[in-house]
C-alpha cells in the first residue's frame, strides 16, 4: 500500500460508517442486543473490517453478515447458559430430600407435567436424569444410545425442556418434535 | 418454595432470568414459578427465547433508539482512531520492507526479532500479501516472505481488544507459510503450518472469509498431495461461504480452481461446466489477469474434452486479451494452447511451430517446468508423425536445460527415461503422454517416483 492511496481508504471508511449507521441501528434493535454488548460486538466486527478493509470486496454485506452472525451466536450463548442454569437448579432440587412434603410433591408434579409435554425420546432421557440421577453415559447404556452422541442428544433435550418451560411452542413445532 | 410457585416475578426479573444474569436466589424463584406453567409469565419470557427472539415485541428493558445511537457513536470514534493508527503503520510498511530486504536472508529474521521498529502489523500484512503475489513466479522468495511474516506475527503484541484480530493475522501469516512450503515441495512442512494457522484462526474473530481463504490454500495442498476428493470437499466448503457472503468474484476464483482439480482427475467435461459458471462471476476490473485465466482454462479444458473446434473459435475471440498483457510468459502460454488445439485437429505442422515457439519462450524466461511440459507435447507431435530423428534431437537438448533450472529431481528422472527411450528410438506416444501426465501431476511435489507402465516401458528400462 502506498502513502498516496491511504487517505482515500480512510475517507472511504468514514463514508462507509456514515452510510451503514442506520442499518446497524436497526440490526441491533432487531436482535435486541443490550447496549454494553452492542458496543462489544460492533467494535470487534468493525476492527476486524478495518484490518482487512482492502481485501473485503463488499464491506456493507460483510459487516451486516458478520454482525448478524455475532448476534445469533450471542443469543445462542445466552440460551446455552440459560439451559445449563435450569438443568443445574433442577438437579439440585431433586437432590434435596429434606424439603417439606407438600413442596416436594408440588415440585415433582410440576416437573412431571413439564416432562409430559416433551417428545417421548426426551422424556425418557430426562426422567432417568432427574428422577433416578443417571449421568449421560448411564442413560446411553440404558436406552441404547451411542456413548459418543449422548451428550449432544441430552443437550437437545435440555434445550427442549427449557423452551417448553419459558415459551409455548406452536402445535406444528410440537408435532414435528414428536415425530 | 410453594409460595414462590404462585408469586409472579416482575418483568425485569423475568428478563434477567432469560438473559442468565439473575443471581441464584432470583433464578430459583423465577424457575420455580415458571415450572408451575404460568401462562402469563410464559407469554413474557417466550419472546426472549432465541432464535424466535427476532420476531418478538419489545420487552421491558429493550434499549431505546437513542441509546443505540450513542453506543454506535462511541464505537465509531474508537474504531476511527485505530484506523488512523493502522494507516500510519501501513504507510511505513513498504519502506520497512525495502530496508529489511537489503540484508542477507539469514539476517532478516534476526533483525525482525531484535528490532521493535520492524514489529509492525502493517509490515506483517505486506509480507503476507507479497508472499501470495510471488507464489507463482518466485516460490522461494514467497516462502521467505511468509517466514518473515510469521516471525513478526508471533512477536507482535496487542491490546486485549485486538487480540482476536492479531490471531487472525497470525493465521494468515501461517497460511502464507503453508502455501510457501507447498510450492517449494515441502508438503509435510506445509501441513504443519496449516495446522498452526488453524489454531490461530480458532482463537481469532471467527471471520468466515478468513476461514474460507485458509481452506482454499489447504485445498491446494490436498491437490499436490493427490488427495483430490478432500480438495474438492474443501473447495465446496469455500464455495458455500463465498456464495453466502455474496463474494461473487472470489466464488468464481475458487470455481476455476475446482475445475482444475476435475481436469487433473481426468474429468475435463466437469471442468468445462465449472469454468463456464466462473465466467459469469469473475469481475475482470478487480483482477484483470483472472479474466484471461478463466478464458484460457476454459479453452484448455474444451481441448482436453476433444472439443477442439469450439476451443479454436474461443481462442480466436480471446487472443486480444493475451496481447493486452503482452508479457513473454503469457504469449508463450497462448502459443502452447494454440499448439495443443492444432495437434488435436491433426494439424501437426502448425502444432510443431507453436510448441517450438512456446518452448523457446519458457526456456528464455527460465520457466523450466512449463518448458519441459511443452517439450513433451512437441515430442508427442514427433511421435505421431514418426519423426524419430527430431525426437532424438529434442530429447538431447532437453536435459541440459532442465538440469540447470528449477525442475525437481523426480521430474528430471522421468525426463531421463524419456530421453533414453528417444535415443534408442523407442519413445512411443504412450510413454510421452505418461511422462507429461506425471510432470503435470507432480509440479510441486517431488515425493512420487516415475514408473512407466509395462505397455509404455521402453525395452531394457
Amino acid at each position: 500500500m502506498s502513502a498516496v492511496d491511504h487517505p482515500q481508504v480512510a475517507s472511504s471508511f468514514e463514508d462507509f460508517l456514515v452510510r451503514i449507521r442506520p442499518r446497524l441501528k436497526s440490526l441491533f434493535a432487531h436482535y435486541r442486543i443490550p447496549i454494553q454488548d452492542t458496543e462489544d460486538l460492533l467494535q470487534q466486527a468493525l476492527l476486524a473490517l478495518v484490518y482487512q478493509w482492502k481485501t473485503v470486496r463488499d464491506p456493507e454485506a460483510w459487516i451486516l453478515g458478520t454482525l448478524r452472525n455475532k448476534c445469533l451466536l450471542y443469543w445462542r450463548e445466552r440460551c446455552r447458559r440459560l439451559v445449563e442454569s435450569v438443568d443445574t437448579a433442577v438437579l439440585e432440587w431433586m437432590a434435596q430430600p429434606e424439603r417439606p412434603r407438600q413442596e416436594n410433591d408440588d415440585l415433582r408434579y410440576d416437573l412431571e407435567n413439564l416432562l409430559a409435554r416433551l417428545p417421548p425420546r426426551c422424556r425418557s432421557i430426562l426422567v432417568l436424569r432427574y428422577r433416578y440421577g443417571y449421568d449421560p453415559q448411564e442413560v446411553a447404556a440404558r436406552l441404547g444410545y451411542q456413548r459418543s452422541s449422548i451428550s449432544k442428544v441430552t443437550n437437545r433435550c435440555l434445550a427442549a425442556l427449557t423452551r417448553e418451560l419459558v415459551a409455548s411452542s406452536s402445535p406444528a413445532r410440537r408435532k414435528k418434535e414428536r415425530s | 418454595m410453594s409460595e414462590e410457585r404462585g408469586v409472579h416475578p416482575c418483568p425485569q426479573s423475568l428478563e434477567r432470568f432469560m438473559r442468565a444474569e439473575a443471581l441464584v436466589p432470583e433464578h430459583r424463584q423465577v424457575l420455580r414459578h415458571l415450572l408451575s406453567g404460568c401462562p402469563s409469565c410464559r407469554q413474557s419470557t417466550g419472546p426472549l427465547w432465541a432464535p424466535e427472539i427476532c420476531a418478538a415485541p419489545t420487552p421491558a428493558e429493550a434499549p431505546s433508539e437513542e441509546e443505540y445511537e450513542t453506543a454506535i457513536s462511541r464505537v465509531f470514534s474508537r474504531v476511527l482512531m485505530r484506523d488512523s493508527e493502522l494507516a500510519g503503520e501501513r504507510d511505513q510498511a513498504p519502506q520497512l520492507l525495502t530496508e529489511l530486504l537489503r540484508h542477507p536472508v539469514g539476517r532478516q529474521k534476526m533483525i525482525v526479532r531484535n528490532s521493535r521498529r520492524f514489529r509492525s502489523r502493517g509490515l506483517c500484512e505486506l509480507l503476507v500479501a507479497t508472499s501470495h503475489a510471488r507464489s507463482s513466479e518466485a516460490p522461494r522468495s514467497a516462502r521467505q516472505m511468509a517466514e518473515l511474516a510469521v516471525v513478526i506475527g508471533d512477536a507482535l503484541e496487542a491490546a486485549e481488544d485486538d487480540l482476536s484480530m492479531l490471531e487472525d493475522l497470525r493465521a494468515r501469516a501461517w497460511g502464507a507459510l503453508g502455501n510457501g512450503r507447498r510450492i517449494t515441495s515441502d508438503l509435510r512442512g506445509a501441513e504443519q503450518a496449516f495446522r498452526t494457522a488453524e489454531i490461530h484462526l480458532a482463537a481469532g474473530t471467527g471471520d468466515v472469509l478468513q476461514r474460507a481463504r485458509l481452506l482454499d490454500l489447504k485445498a491446494s495442498l490436498r491437490i499436490d498431495q493427490r488427495r483430490h476428493d478432500e480438495a474438492l470437499r474443501l473447495h465446496d466448503r469455500v464455495i458455500a461461504v463465498y456464495r453466502r457472503q455474496g463474494e461473487r468474484h472470489l466464488l468464481g476464483r475458487v470455481l476455476i480452481k475446482k475445475a482444475k482439480v476435475h481436469a487433473e482427475a481426468g474429468h475435463p467435461e466437469l471442468a468445462v461446466e465449472l469454468v463456464g459458471q466462473a465466467m459469469g462471476l469473475i469481475d475482470p476490473s478487480e483482477e484483470p489477469r483472472l479474466g484471461l485465466v478463466v478464458r484460457h482454462n476454459l479453452i484448455d479444458h474444451l481441448s482436453a474434452c476433444g472439443r477442439h473446434r469450439e476451443a479454436w473459435s474461443l481462442l480466436i475471440s480471446a487472443r486480444h486479451l493475451y496481447l493486452q498483457f503482452g508479457d513473454r510468459p503469457t504469449l508463450s502460454r497462448l502459443r502452447w494452447l494454440e499448439g495443443k488445439i492444432a495437434a488435436g485437429l491433426g494439424r501437426l505442422t502448425l502444432a510443431e511451430s507453436a510448441f517450438q515457439e512456446a518452448r523457446r519462450g519458457f526456456v528464455e524466461e527460465g520457466i523450466g517446468y512449463d518448458a519441459a511440459l511443452v517439450s513433451l507435447d512437441l515430442a508427442a507431435v514427433y511421435a505421431r508423425s514418426g519423426d524419430a530423428a527430431r525426437m532424438r534431437q529434442l530429447a538431447s537438448e532437453m536435459l541440459p536445460i532442465f538440469q540447470s533450472r528449477d525442475v525437481h529431481r523426480e521430474a528430471i528422472a522421468a525426463l531421463i527415461v524419456f530421453q533414453e527411450a528417444a535415443q534408442a528410438e523407442l519413445a512411443s506416444l504412450g510413454l510421452v503422454r505418461e511422462v507429461a501426465s506425471f510432470l503435470e501431476r507432480n509440479r510441486h511435489s517431488s515425493k512420487q517416483r516415475f514408473e512407466p507402465s509395462s505397455v509404455c516401458r521402453p525395452a531394457g528400462a
